[in-house]
């Protein structure tokens, strides 16, 4: 529980990659994956526009094991969580932060079809930064013990 | 059973406290823009059933008319509840290293001081704001 404050994100969105599942020194499962929530508008000039978001996601334990078993690059669902900021060194030595929604609600709204799949794909040409830069992020960097 | 055809979704909620006066300026397209950081504390007991807190930043932008009536409002030290949505911007910086950085594009406020009658919170212009963005 928490005293008097709110943190909390709810996304619908589908996979951009499988899900990296490993464990922690200590034993403890871990999943990451990107996930895209596309959102469009209509423009000053009438035009609809597009564009993806793209989301980096945690998930600890039984919900790091399930993502690892049922989840890949494509899959629709929907995740509540928190926001979550933690802090890591690049190769020069430089802090740096990296915001993450670490999920504690996971429901899966379709299989990975090729349907869905081509639509993320599609979200990734579309996004106008291209694919996420996540760059940098080792991927066995600091987890939280 | 045939699955609901949902639509994609990206919302947040936060609460907190402003740790600087909020910065209100005017970008290149003329859209007055307000961002702040607030401090959002978390309490919880750890394995040994003590109480331990902590505290993470994270990043909120207001846009147009919002930007412009809450840069008056908001403080260093005012609690605020915030509701949007997520959105990541990504530059390099002089030394050509990528950075990304998430911002919650705020759709409602609401201002938090003791005291004063809770309110309705005052709603965002979204769509200036994804032009603006």
């Amino acid at each position: 529980m928490s005293k008097g404050s709110v943190n909390k994100v709810i996304l619908i969105g589908n996979l951009g990659s499988d899900p990296e599942v490993r464990f922690t020194p200590s034993g403890v499962q871990v999943a990451n994956f990107s996930l895209a929530t596309s959102e469009s508008w209509t423009d000053k000039a009438g035009e609809r526009q597009e564009r993806a978001e793209w989301h980096r996601i945690v998930l600890w334990r039984r919900l790091a094991e399930v993502a690892g078993q049922y989840l890949k690059k494509g899959s629709k669902i929907y995740i509540e969580g928190k926001l979550q900021t933690r802090s890591w060194e690049d190769q020069n030595g430089q802090k740096r932060y990296t915001t993450e929604v670490v999920a504690n609600s996971l429901e899966m709204l379709e299989g990975g079809q090729a349907a869905v799949t081509a639509e993320v794909d599609m979200a990734y040409s579309n996004s106008p930064a291209g694919v996420p830069v996540f760059a940098g992020v080792p991927s066995d960097d600091g987890l939280p013990f | 059973m045939s699955s609901l055809n949902m639509p994609n979704i990206n919302q947040v909620a936060l609460s907190g406290r402003l740790v600087q006066d909020p910065d209100f300026r005017f970008v290149e397209n003329g859209a007055a823009r307000l961002s702040g950081r607030i401090a959002v504390n978390r309490s919880y007991r750890d394995r040994n059933e003590e109480w331990q807190e902590e505290t993470s930043f994270f990043d909120i932008v207001l846009w147009q008319k919002a930007a412009e009536a809450f840069s008056q409002r908001l403080h260093k030290g005012t609690p605020i509840f915030a509701t949007g949505r997520l959105q990541s911007h990504s530059w390099r910086d002089s030394e050509d290293q990528p950075h990304s950085r998430i911002e919650v594009q705020v759709r409602n406020l609401q201002i938090l001081e003791k005291g004063q009658e809770p309110t309705d919170g005052e709603e965002v212009d979204t769509e200036a704001a994804l032009q603006a963005a």
